[in-house]
C-alpha cells in the first residue's frame, strides 16, 4: 500500500517552509506520485489565485484634504502599533533567574541519562518536624528502595532556597545537609539544623559517593518555613512555587494560588499567579481573566496607596503589574484607558514613588530602565549613558538592564557599546559566557575576545565541581552532561579559532571536542571544522558517523556526497558503521526496562470508545505521551507532540497522546491555539496511564517494547528527538534480532 | 540642482515634527497600497477607505513607537492589516461585500491558473476569520509565519496550522 504524506506535509512543501528532512522525503515520493504531484500545483495556483483578488478599485482624489481637515481640527485617532508578542512556551520563565535556567538546562541533558529504577520510588523520607521553623532542628528518616538499601549510610543533598532568591543576582546552593546511618532495622536515620537563612529545600538521598541518587522518581523531596502558628511563610511559599514551577507547572500554580491566599496583600504572589494563568487560560476567556487581574491591582492599589510606609519594591511591583495590564504600553499625556501611565493613573503614580524613592534595588532600576529604553530607543547614545548610570547604581547585577541596554547597543551600532554589555551579562550571570562568547565571534573586531570569552566557558565547564550538580543526577550523569557541553562548547571555540586563523588552536580544540559524548551537534560542528582545515578524510569521517543518526535521512548523505566530492565507498560505509555503534551505545546509555505498575492501559478516546493501549503495543514498540491542559510546559510543546505523532505514524508505530479527564471542546481548543490541531487524543479516564506509569508530571514520554516492558521515559520538554532515536534504534536492533533468529 | 527624493525616513522624521507637506508625500506614496491591503481584509470599499484615513490621521502619534525597526511601508501596512481586521470583527459595515457586488475585477494576469479569482473570493468569504486572515496575509500579503504571529498575536506554529487548514477547505470548495 502506498503511503502518501499527509496533506499538511504537502501543503509545507508547496509552501517552500518544509524543513529538509521533510522536503526531501516529499520529493522523493512525488518522483513517483502523480496524484501528490497534481496536489501540490493546485496549492501553487491558489497562492497565485491570491495574488489577483479584487483590490477595491482606486481611492478617492480628495482622500488627503479630507485627512488635512480632521489632524488640523485636532482630531486624534490610536492606531495599533505595538508588536504583539505571542504567548510564549516558557512557562514561569520570567522571574527566573538565568542560574536556575542553567541548572534547568543541565538538569533537562542529565536526567534521562540515569532513570533510576521503580523500586527507587518505594522508598521514603520523613523529615521531623512537618513545619518547622527558621533554623529548626530536624531528623530524617530514610527507609530505602532496592537502590540504596545496600549502602551502610547515605547523605541527604539539599538545594537550598534563601528569602530573595528567585530574584536577579543570586540563586539556590546545593550541598549535603546530612549523613544518615543505617541501624540495625534497616532503616537510615540521621539529624540536622536547618541554614539560619534556608525558606525553601528541596532533597533528594544519595549513596556516599554520588553514583546512585534516589530524588523521589524525580519529584525530589521537599521542606520549607512555617511561622510560629504554623502557616507557611510568605518567602518559603514564594520560593516554593519557583521550585516546583521548574519541574511540575501544575503543583507550582497550585502553590502561587497558596500563596496569594495566604498573602493576599502580595503584589509579587499576585503576578506569579498571573503568569500561570495567562499562559493557560484560552484566548475566549482572556477577557475574563484581565477583569479579574484588573480587579486584584485595583484592590492592591487601594491597599498599599492607603499606607505611609511602602517599601519601594513594592511600589516597583505594582507598577510592573499596572504596566503588564497595559500591554507593555507606554504613552505620554493624560491617564486613560488608551494611556495607562499617563498624569493621574494608578501606573504613574506607583512609577513616581519607585523612582523618587532613590532605592539602588535592581527591581526598582528595572522600572527606570524600561522608561529608558522606551524613550531612548530614538536616541541610543543617551540611552546608554542612562543604562550605564543604572548599572553603576544597581545594588546587584541585573539581567533586565543588561537585555535592555543589548538593544540599545544594538540600535546605536556601535561595537564597543555591543561588547561592553556583553562583558556585564557574563559578569551578572557567568554561565551566559558562552552565548556571550558567539556573539563576540560575530562582532566585527571582537573576535579574538570571543575566542577567549569561550575558553573560558569550556574552562569553567571542566573545572566545575559536585555543587553545581542538580539533585537526582548522579554524579557520572552529570560529568557526562558537563562533558558533552564542553563538546559543543568547543566546537565554537574551533570556528572561532579558524576565524582568527590559527589553524593550531583549531585542530586541538577539535581533538578535544572529538572525545565528547555522542551528540549529534558536536558532531556537525567537528565535520565543519575539520572541513575548513583542510581534512576531508577526518570530515568525511565525521559526516559519515553523523549519517548513523536515524533521524538523519538518504538527503543528507547525498548533501556530504555533493558537497565534498567522491566519497570513497568503503571508508563511508565504515564511518556509517562506527556512528551506528556510537548512536546505539548513547541510545543503550539512556534506556533501561522496568515493568508497569499496572496490567492494562485502558484510554478513552473523543467518541467515548475504550481501548487498551498495552494490548494494542503488545509485540511491538509504542510510545505514550502524557500531556495536559493545566501545564503550560505541555502547551507549549504541543506542536512538537503533533510531529512526534506524524512521524510515528509515518514509520509505523503506535503512539497515544494521553491527557486527563477534560471537556473535548475545551481540548479541541486548546489544540487548535496551541497550533495542533490534528493531534489525535485520548483520555486517562480512570487513571490507568497515569498509575501504569508512575507519572507525575507533564510532559513525559515512555516508550513500551514488545515484551510490554517501558524501555524509555523522558519528562519534561525537548526530548522528542530523543524519543525517536531510542524507537528507531531498539525496534532497528530488535528486529535485526528476530531476523538473525529466524 | 535637482532636489533629491525624500526618503521615507526623512519624511517620516518631518511627520514627527509637525509637517503637514511631508504627511502628504507619504499619503501620496504608500496610501493606494495601503487601501489595497485594506480592502482585502475589510471586503468592502468603504471600511478600506476609512482604515486608510484613520491610519494617516493617527500617524503622527504612531510614529512614535516606529522606531524606524524596518521599512516604513512594512510597519504601515501592518497597521491597516490590524485595523481592517478590527473593523471586519466589529461589524462596522453591516452589509459586506458578497462577490456578486464587488466592484469588476481589474483585468486577471495571463498567467491565472486553473483557481479563478473570483471563485477563490467566494470560498474565502466564506472560510472563518481566522484562517481566513492568515490565508491573505501570507498568500496575498507575502507576510511569514513571524510577521503574521505579531500581526494577529498567535503564534508561528499556529499561523501554519491555520494556513494549512484554511487551505485544505478551499480546496475542498473549489474542486
Amino acid at each position: 500500500m502506498i503511503r502518501h504524506p499527509s496533506f499538511a506535509r504537502l501543503e509545507r512543501f508547496a509552501d517552500r517552509t518544509a524543513d529538509d528532512r521533510d522536503r526531501s522525503r516529499v520529493a522523493q515520493h512525488l518522483a513517483s506520485c502523480e496524484r501528490c504531484r497534481r496536489e501540490i500545483a493546485a496549492l501553487r495556483a491558489l497562492g497565485r489565485a491570491a495574488g489577483e483578488l479584487p483590490t477595491g478599485g482606486e481611492l478617492p482624489t480628495d482622500g488627503f484634504d479630507r485627512i488635512r481637515r480632521r489632524v488640523e481640527g485636532g482630531e486624534r485617532v490610536i492606531v495599533p502599533t505595538a508588536v504583539f508578542e505571542p504567548p510564549r512556551a516558557q512557562g514561569p520563565r520570567r522571574w527566573r533567574t538565568v542560574a536556575a535556567t542553567a541548572m534547568a538546562l543541565v538538569l533537562s541533558v542529565v536526567v534521562v541519562s540515569r532513570m533510576g529504577n521503580l523500586e527507587a520510588s518505594d522508598s521514603t523520607l520523613e523529615l521531623s518536624p512537618e513545619r518547622p521553623l527558621a533554623g529548626a532542628e530536624i531528623e530524617a528518616t530514610y527507609r530505602a528502595g532496592i537502590l540504596l538499601s545496600g549502602e551502610e549510610r547515605v547523605v541527604l543533598r539539599a538545594r537550598l532556597r534563601k528569602e530573595g532568591d528567585a530574584e536577579p543576582g543570586t540563586g539556590p546552593e546545593t550541598r549535603v545537609l546530612a549523613t544518615l546511618e543505617r541501624a540495625d532495622d534497616g532503616i537510615y536515620r540521621g539529624r540536622f539544623r536547618l541554614p539560619d537563612d534556608m525558606v525553601y529545600a528541596a532533597l533528594a538521598v544519595e549513596a556516599t559517593d554520588g553514583q546512585r541518587t534516589d530524588a523521589n522518581d524525580g519529584r525530589l523531596w521537599e521542606t520549607w518555613v512555617h511561622d510560629a502558628s504554623g502557616r507557611p511563610t510568605y518567602a518559603a511559599l514564594l520560593e516554593r512555587t519557583v521550585d516546583l514551577g521548574e519541574r511540575n507547572w501544575e503543583l507550582g500554580h497550585g502553590v502561587a494560588r497558596e500563596l496569594v491566599t495566604a498573602y493576599p496583600d502580595s503584589v509579587l504572589g499576585w503576578r506569579r499567579l498571573w503568569l500561570y494563568e495567562r499562559q493557560l487560560t484560552p484566548s475566549s476567556e482572556r477577557d475574563a481573566l484581565e477583569r479579574r487581574m484588573q480587579e486584584e491591582f485595583d484592590r492592591l492599589h487601594a491597599t498599599w496607596s492607603g499606607r505611609e510606609e511602602v517599601p519601594p519594591v513594592i511600589a516597583a511591583e505594582l507598577w510592573q503589574y499596572a504596566w503588564g495590564l497595559a500591554g507593555g504600553r507606554l504613552q505620554a499625556g493624560e491617564g486613560s484607558a488608551d494611556n495607562p501611565d499617563g498624569e493621574g493613573s494608578p501606573m504613574a503614580w506607583w512609577r513616581d514613588r519607585a523612582l523618587r524613592s532613590g532605592s539602588t534595588d535592581s527591581r526598582v532600576l528595572a522600572v527606570r530602565s524600561i522608561y529608558n529604553l522606551i524613550e531612548n530607543l530614538g536616541d541610543p547614545a543617551r540611552g546608554l549613558a542612562v543604562a550605564d548610570s543604572l548599572w553603576r547604581a544597581a545594588d546587584a547585577p541585573d539581567g533586565q538592564l543588561i537585555r535592555e541596554a543589548d538593544i540599545l547597543a544594538r540600535r546605536s551600532g556601535d561595537p564597543a557599546q555591543v561588547a561592553k554589555w556583553l562583558r556585564r551579562a557574563v559578569e551578572a550571570e557567568p554561565s551566559d559566557d558562552v552565548a556571550v562568547g558567539r556573539r563576540l565571534l560575530a562582532l566585527e573586531g571582537y573576535e579574538a575576545e570571543g575566542v577567549a570569552m569561550l575558553e573560558q566557558a569550556a574552562a569553567r565547564l571542566a573545572r566545575a565541581d559536585d555543587t553545581a550538580r542538580p539533585l537526582g543526577a548522579s554524579r557520572e550523569a552529570y560529568r557526562e552532561g558537563l562533558e558533552t557541553r564542553q563538546g559543543v562548547v568547543l566546537t565554537h571555540l574551533a570556528r572561532g579559532h579558524l576565524a582568527l586563523g590559527d589553524t593550531g588552536a583549531a585542530r586541538a580544540v577539535l581533538n578535544d571536542a572529538a572525545r565528547a559524548p555522542w551528540d549529534a551537534s558536536i558532531l556537525v560542528g567537528l565535520a565543519e571544522g575539520l572541513l575548513q582545515l583542510g581534512d576531508t578524510a577526518a570530515s568525511i569521517e565525521t559526516f559519515g558517523r553523523l549519517a548513523a543518526d536515524p533521524l538523519r535521512t538518504e538527503a543528507f548523505a547525498d548533501s556530504v556526497r555533493t558537497r565534498l566530492g567522491p566519497v570513497d565507498a568503503g571508508a563511508w560505509s565504515a564511518a556509517v558503521e562506527r556512528g551506528r555503534i556510537e548512536v546505539v551505545a548513547h541510545v543503550e546509555r539512556m534506556t533501561e526496562p522496568w515493568a508497569l505498575r499496572s496490567r492494562t492501559l485502558t484510554v478513552t478516546s473523543a467518541g467515548s470508545q475504550r481501548r487498551d493501549l498495552r494490548a494494542e503495543a503488545e509485540g511491538r514498540f509504542a510510545v505514550v505521551s502524557l500531556w495536559s491542559r493545566s501545564c503550560g510546559y505541555s502547551l507549549g510543546e504541543l506542536p512538537e507532540l503533533r510531529r512526534l505523532q506524524e512521524e510515528l505514524t509515518w514509520r509505523g508505530i503506535p503512539h497515544a497522546a494521553v491527557t486527563d479527564p477534560d471537556d473535548p471542546r475545551a481540548i479541541e481548543q486548546a489544540l487548535e491555539e496551541w497550533g495542533a490541531p490534528d493531534l489525535d487524543v485520548v483520555y486517562d479516564v480512570d487513571g490507568e496511564v497515569g498509575l501504569g506509569f508512575n507519572a507525575w508530571t507533564t510532559p513525559s514520554h515512555y516508550v513500551l517494547g514488545p515484551s510490554g516492558l517501558v524501555r524509555y521515559r523522558a519528562r519534561g520538554t525537548g526530548h522528542i528527538d530523543d524519543v525517536l532515536r531510542v524507537v528507531e534504534v531498539l525496534s532497528a536492533r530488535e528486529d535485526g534480532a528476530s531476523d538473525q533468529n529466524r | 540642482m535637482p532636489q533629491q527624493r525624500p526618503s521615507d525616513g526623512q519624511l517620516v522624521r518631518d511627520v514627527q515634527n509637525g509637517s503637514m507637506a511631508a504627511l502628504g508625500v507619504l499619503y501620496e506614496r504608500h496610501a493606494a497600497m495601503l487601501f489595497r491591503t485594506a480592502y482585502r481584509f475589510a471586503g468592502n470599499r468603504e471600511d478600506a477607505e476609512e482604515v486608510v484615513q484613520d491610519l494617516f490621521v493617527g500617524l503622527r502619534d504612531a510614529l512614535s513607537g516606529y522606531g524606524e525597526r524596518g521599512r516604513f511601508e512594512a510597519w504601515a501596512r501592518r497597521i491597516a492589516v490590524r485595523l481592517a481586521i478590527d473593523r471586519r470583527r466589529r461589524g462596522t459595515r453591516r452589509d459586506r461585500a458578497r462577490p456578486s457586488t464587488a466592484p469588476p475585477l481589474e483585468a486577471r494576469s495571463d498567467q491565472s491558473d486553473s483557481v479563478d479569482a473570483v471563485a477563490l473570493a467566494a470560498a474565502l468569504a466564506e472560510l472563518p476569520d481566522s484562517l481566513r486572515e492568515v490565508f491573505l496575509l501570507r498568500e496575498a500579503e507575502g507576510l511569514s509565519h513571524d510577521e503574521i504571529g505579531e500581526i494577529l498575536g498567535i503564534r508561528p506554529g499556529t499561523s501554519m496550522v491555520r494556513l494549512t487548514r484554511a487551505k485544505k477547505k478551499l480546496r475542498r470548495m473549489l474542486t
